[in-house]
């Protein structure tokens, strides 16, 4: 399965956010997307998963072909993008399990009692807490359920936006090795990132959004953290 | 301060559209002064339930298009100040300006005291808020029979010596209106609307300026009160009559309405979408009893379909025009009410006190 | 004494109706954030449609089934037709809900014409229950029951079952969840049904107690803003203890103080509106 998103525009009301904004994610590969604070990460992952805001204005994003531009909310998650949004968005009012559960309806029993399972497996600590309410989550535990809840569909790609933000090295390194793990079983993964290191460390290649616009494309292994050019459109 | 003509051949200048949109109310002033004698009396009667039904939907609009909030209880201060007035004449026998005067020191209290109740609210609860208020009074109205006679309402309210022909009453309305509504356009165009309008629009903005939302909220509700005070004693000056149904939610919306189809974001809308009611309301009720229908499908159509009313819709509609044909308006843009954004620190670019424009 | 209890009993059969009617508006509100102000208008149908089942057939099951059913499905045909052009626009969805009510009032009066019209309750709920000093309408008592169960059959659905989960998910975060792969457009069409059901139901229910006429539109939709207003926008045990306040405060009101009957039922919800917007058990305004 590809994810191609071409020449993408969008705004919030009136205001653009995003002007040209071209990539493609495969299974099996792990993409970065980096940029300093309000570029237009979080953006570009809304608009592919066609969020009320940002609205596409121009571009197109397809899935092998199919066209996700318009259409109703729920279809890109149908079929096969899973999505991790920036500051989690867990449901607080439900308990660990019924946020993967909720889904039932949408990919049938069967399809979320394997993902039960993965989840469980891939992340064992939710399944101890798994009838607490996911209010009362630490940070790492709400990032853990968030990129499980994710999970419940099966995706063949994950968007996954600063899973990073907010934690303790202890729980990121953890966070790293689940989210390798997935890479490894094939899932494609098109991350978005502030952190450098954790990005090249993680990915194949890397794309530099500016005000919206995918400015710098490199391979993540030739990258050297201290390359001046990568670090001045960083702002570090 | 007028020199009308010469310009023609010259450009288009700030001041000569001044000059001719000063011409233009002139004229105006003067036909719908005239218009009496040449009218017959139901039309007469019709203009003159125009008025200060528009007055009264004008000054809902102070809440509407400034602080960006709907009151569904603007009738029930409307009603204060005609049961004050009827009251006053019938119980007390005060002549009518005086109980005119005592009306509207009323419902500027009353105003005043309601506006402290929504400083805080906005949105649906602000809805809500000044839908209790409106039954508030009108429970007051209905069950007070004491003082005013329950659904029976009170009647026999006559306006002052001075007026004694409808045509008088007219005159009487048509001037206090106009002036009503000069100080509505001071309002709307001075300081404190570019402020009202911030509150409505960028409350945050307003709060880092260094102005206080909630004070300026209570300023808009209390001036609003107050000119729905000024329609009221006119309709109790006209009808002679005031009920409970005077201030019942039913005509609140219907206020409402006359706002959003005329259209909030012109200053004359809501008195057009009043004249546009009222008239078509004349045509309909001899031939069918389902007025309120009609009222609500027009609303389902203005909610839908004419965001801006449809004074928004002439205006674009306007717009296009001028723009293909642009020697025919000699202008080149629909004419913008809209005063420049409020005082904003240095280096803030959006702008925060335009009012809807109308869709191109 | 025989006053007092008789106020008590009237009070709490009040609140249970109260709450019935107010079920299906704090529903609306709850889920979708829609304040319904043609709440009234669609419990006025829901009373019209069930007279003329039982007044043709007799048969009050059937009555409850095309009251509760008509006027569901047409909420969901007007809330999906209508509403999904002006969502997320709160005030204009309010004057929508307003045109709505305008136009289904003014087309009852069309339909059913303008005498009021009486409906009774079935034969086995007639009579009247002997409380020592007074006696009291069995209906009233059977009211009661039925406002504790429907108010824990939705606490179940909401917090014991999986639909109720979606619910509560949709609330959290409706974006989220449909960029999760559910259709919550579908959700809402459940939601609108299930409104409009409760609101056409609590025609049939009220009706028997208050009887039909044009105007009980708006008096029906007061007292379900009041109720939920006291009680916290959305918020099912705010609706019940709205209810309670209402009910019990209309009851005493209408004995010892009829002229301030208005102001005691406003007043309080003015008062607690502006100390506290979100209502007695709201979470946020
Ligand atoms: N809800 C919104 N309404 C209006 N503008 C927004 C909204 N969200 C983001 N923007 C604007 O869009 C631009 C891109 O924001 P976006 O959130 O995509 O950036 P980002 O790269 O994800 O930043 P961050 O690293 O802080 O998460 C910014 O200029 C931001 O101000
Ligand atoms: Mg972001």
């Amino acid at each position: 399965m590809r994810l191609s998103v071409t020449s993408l525009a969008a705004q919030y009301g009136q205001g653009a956010a995003l002007h040209d904004v071209s990539l493609e994610v495969a299974e099996g590969e792990v993409i970065g997307l980096i940029g300093r604070n309000g570029m237009g990460k979080t953006s570009t992952l809304r608009a592919v998963m066609r969020w009320p805001e940002p609205t596409v204005t121009a571009g197109r994003i397809t899935v092998d072909g199919t066209d996700l531009t318009r259409g109703a909310a729920h279809r890109p998650a149908r079929i096969g993008l899973g999505y991790v949004p920036q500051g989690r968005m867990i449901f607080g009012s439900l308990t660990v399990e019924e946020n993967l559960s909720v889904l039932t309806r949408a990919f049938g029993r069967a399809t979320v009692r394997a993902g039960l399972t993965r989840v469980w497996d891939l992340f064992p600590k939710l399944a101890d807490i798994r009838n607490r309410r996911a209010s009362v989550l630490s940070g790492g535990e709400q990032q853990m359920l968030a990129i499980g809840r994710a999970l419940v569909g099966q995706p063949r790609i994950l968007l996954l936006d600063e899973p990073s933000e907010g934690l303790a090295p202890s729980i990121v390194d953890e966070l790293t090795g689940a989210i390798r793990n997935l890479a490894n079983d094939g899932v494609g993964i098109l991350l978005a990132e502030q952190n450098l290191t954790l990005a090249v460390s993680l990915t194949d290649r890397l794309l530099v959004l500016e005000q919206g616009r995918v400015v710098l494309a490199r391979d993540s292994s030739g990258v050297d953290i201290n390359d001046p050019t990568l670090r001045s459109h960083l702002g570090v | 301060m007028t020199t009308l003509m010469p310009q023609l051949t010259s450009r288009w200048t700030d001041q000569t559209n001044q000059n001719r949109r000063f011409l233009a109310v002139v004229i105006t002033l003067v036909i719908v002064a005239v218009a009496p004698m040449f009218l017959q009396q139901f039309h007469v009667g019709l203009l003159t339930r125009i008025f200060f039904m528009g007055l009264l939907a004008m000054s809902l609009n102070v809440l509407v298009s400034l602080t960006r909030v709907l009151s569904l209880g603007h009738a029930g201060l409307f009603g204060v100040a005609a049961y004050v007035v009827a009251i006053g004449v019938t119980r007390w026998e005060l002549p009518f300006l005086t109980a005119a005067a005592v009306a509207l020191v009323v419902t500027g209290l009353v105003s005043m005291l309601f506006a402290v109740m929504i400083v805080r609210a906005q949105g649906v609860t602000f809805v809500m808020i000044t839908v209790a208020q409106g039954m508030l009074l009108w429970g007051a109205a209905e069950r007070w029979v004491s003082v005013t006679n329950g659904n029976n309402g009170i009647r026999g309210v006559r306006p002052p010596e001075f007026i004694q022909t409808a045509n008088d009453f007219y005159w009487a309305a048509f001037a206090v209106v106009a002036v009503s509504v000069f100080a509505l356009w001071r309002l709307h165009t001075s300081f404190l609307g570019t402020r009202l309008r911030g509150t409505g629009d960028s409350p945050t903005r307003m709060t880092s300026l260094g102005y206080s939302n909630a004070w300026h909220r209570f300023i808009a509700f209390t001036i609003a009160g107050l000119f729905a005070g000024v329609a009221g004693i006119l309709y109790v000056g006209y009808f002679g009559f005031v009920s409970p149904t005077t201030l019942h939610v039913g005509n609140s919306v219907q206020v409402a309405l006359a706002v959003i189809l005329g259209g909030s974001a012109l200053f004359l809308g809501p008195l057009l979408g009043t004249a546009v009611l009222l008239t078509a309301r004349t045509w309909v009720v001899p031939v069918t009893d389902r007025w309120n229908l009609i009222v609500g499908a027009l609303m389902i159509v203005t909610v839908l379909f004419l965001p801006n009313g449809l004074a928004g819709a002439f205006a674009s509609a306007w717009a296009k025009l001028t723009r293909r044909i642009p020697r025919l308006a000699g202008r080149r843009s629909p004419d913008q009410n809209a005063p420049s954004a409020p005082a904003e620190p240095p280096g803030s670019s959006q702008p925060s006190g335009t009012p809807e424009r109308p869709q191109h | 004494m025989s006053i007092l209890l008789s106020s008590v009993l009237n009070g709490l059969s009040f609140a249970a109706l109260l709450f019935l009617i107010a079920g299906g508006f704090t529903l609306l509100y709850g889920i979708m954030r829609l304040l319904n102000l043609a709440h009234g208008a669609l419990y006025l149908w829901g009373a019209y449609l069930a007279a003329a089942v039982i007044s043709g057939t007799g048969n009050y099951l059937l009555a409850v089934l095309v009251a509760g059913g008509v006027v569901g499905i047409a909420t969901v045909i007007g809330g999906v037709g209508l509403f999904a052009r002006v969502q997320g626009n709160e005030l204009r969805e309010v004057l929508l809900t307003i045109a709505v009510s305008l136009v289904l009032a003014d087309a009852a009066l069309a339909v059913w014409g303008g005498h009021p019209v009486g409906v009774q309750a079935p034969e086995f709920l007639r009579g009247a229950a002997d409380f020592m000093p007074v006696a009291f309408p069995i209906y009233r008592l059977f009211l009661m029951g039925l406002a504790l169960a429907v108010g824990f059959g939705l606490w179940y659905l909401i917090e014991r079952t999986s639909v109720g989960a979606l619910l509560r998910a949709c609330v959290d975060n409706r974006a989220m969840l449909a960029s999760l792969g559910v259709n919550v457009r579908r959700l809402y069409w459940f939601v609108w049904m299930a409104g409009g059901f409760l609101a056409g139901v609590a025609g049939l229910l009220g009706s028997i107690v208050f009887g039909i006429a044009p105007g009980v539109d708006v008096q029906i939709l007061l007292l379900a803003l009041v109720v939920v207003v006291l009680g916290g926008l959305g918020s099912l045990s705010g609706a019940a203890l709205g209810s309670l306040v209402v009910g019990l405060s209309y009851s005493f009101a209408t004995v010892y103080a009829p002229e301030l009957l208005y102001f005691i039922i406003f007043g309080p919800m003015l008062i607690l509106l502006v100390i506290r917007p979100q209502g007695l058990r709201g979470a946020n305004a």
